[in-house]
């Protein structure tokens, strides 16, 4: 069995979701994939609010991803732009990744692996101002919960690992 | 547990109701995308390195790293004085109606299987019935972009 049967069975299941872009006439380039967590929040409509706003910014970061568009990218977790896309999360090792929707303040980090190139599994998300400093004991736990995610979901499948960015994703993206 | 059908829209403009915050919210996260695309993509066709676009534009490199790494702060002159420093181009600007293009086939990998269907409660008289399956992209109506169904 592959991680790709694993994938089915647990969209078969409704523990996992499969998330084309939101607008239907857009390609899709690359796969995503969302918890449960995710999916009770990434669906319109999103309430005339400062918290629906950000949320259908959340949405719109994952279709950005789906659809193909170029992404920017840091594989060092201490070293990249602030308003970068996709970042590793230390310790590079546990192969977690953060989409990093930075606007509107405040953001929202969601946290999840790949399970091969161009395929991305959105686990957790959060509001960036819960998680403390880079290495602070909030953003351990997030990541900790990231990672007991995937377990119950991929108890016998690690996350992607790759040698470089090209094998997480196949092209169009800025490395910074 | 119950379950909801949830129709996840994006409705066009309609004559007299206010567009919601999230539809606009959407739409901009996609608009600075594409810009981001337009002007990244340049740089990587140029060739030059940040430290010589960043001697055009008489800023600093950390600036210019910053300003690359994502398009979340850009304005319309952030993109005309970049495009420009790149490669002496101007952005062309036209417009097109996604919500009104048909809708792909192409949705999924081939290797992810049919998406199940979870009916409300009554639907067939369970709880929760999973009464087939379908593909992910509903087509026709324009305004129904996805069917989603919640589980609470």
């Amino acid at each position: 069995m592959s991680i790709q049967d694993e994938i089915n069975n647990r969209c078969s299941e409704r523990r996992l979701f499969h998330l084309p872009p939101l607008i239907p006439s857009m390609p899709v380039v690359r796969t995503m994939f969302i918890s449960e967590e995710l999916n009770a929040v990434v669906h319109p409509p999103w309430g005339d609010t400062p918290e629906g706003l950000r949320l259908s910014r959340l949405r719109a970061y994952l279709d950005v991803f789906t659809v193909g568009r170029l992404i920017s990218i840091a594989e060092d977790p201490y070293s990249k732009p602030k308003s970068t896309y996709l970042a590793r999360v230390d310790p590079t090792s546990d192969e977690v990744w953060d989409v990093r929707i930075i606007d509107p303040h405040p953001g929202i980090r969601s946290l999840g692996a790949f399970a091969g190139t161009d395929i991305f599994i959105a686990l957790t998300y959060n509001d960036r101002m819960n998680l403390g400093g880079p290495r602070s004991r909030e953003w351990a736990a997030e990541i900790d919960r990231c990672k007991a995610k995937w377990r119950q979901l991929f108890p016998t499948y690690p996350p992607h690992m790759g040698a470089d960015l090209h094998d997480y994703l196949s092209g169009n993206f800025y490395a910074v | 547990m119950t379950t909801s059908l949830a129709i996840s829209t994006l409705s066009k403009p309609v004559p007299g109701s206010q567009i919601p915050l999230g539809t606009l919210g959407y739409f901009r996260a996609l608009n600075r995308s594409a810009a981001y695309e337009l002007v990244i993509g340049e740089f990587q066709a140029s060739g030059i390195t940040q430290a010589e676009l960043a001697r055009r534009l008489g800023k600093g490199t950390d600036v210019v790293c910053r300003t690359l790494g994502a398009p979340g702060n850009w304005g319309l002159d952030t993109i005309s004085d970049y495009l420009f420093a790149i490669s002496g181009a101007v952005p062309v600007y036209r417009h097109s109606y996604p919500l009104e293009a048909a809708a792909r086939n192409d949705t999924q990998p081939a290797w992810l299987g049919p998406i199940p269907v979870v009916l409300p409660p009554g639907a067939t008289g369970g709880p929760v019935n999973i009464i087939g399956t379908m593909p992910p992209t509903i087509s026709g109506t324009q305004n129904i972009a996805r069917v989603v169904v919640r589980a609470a």
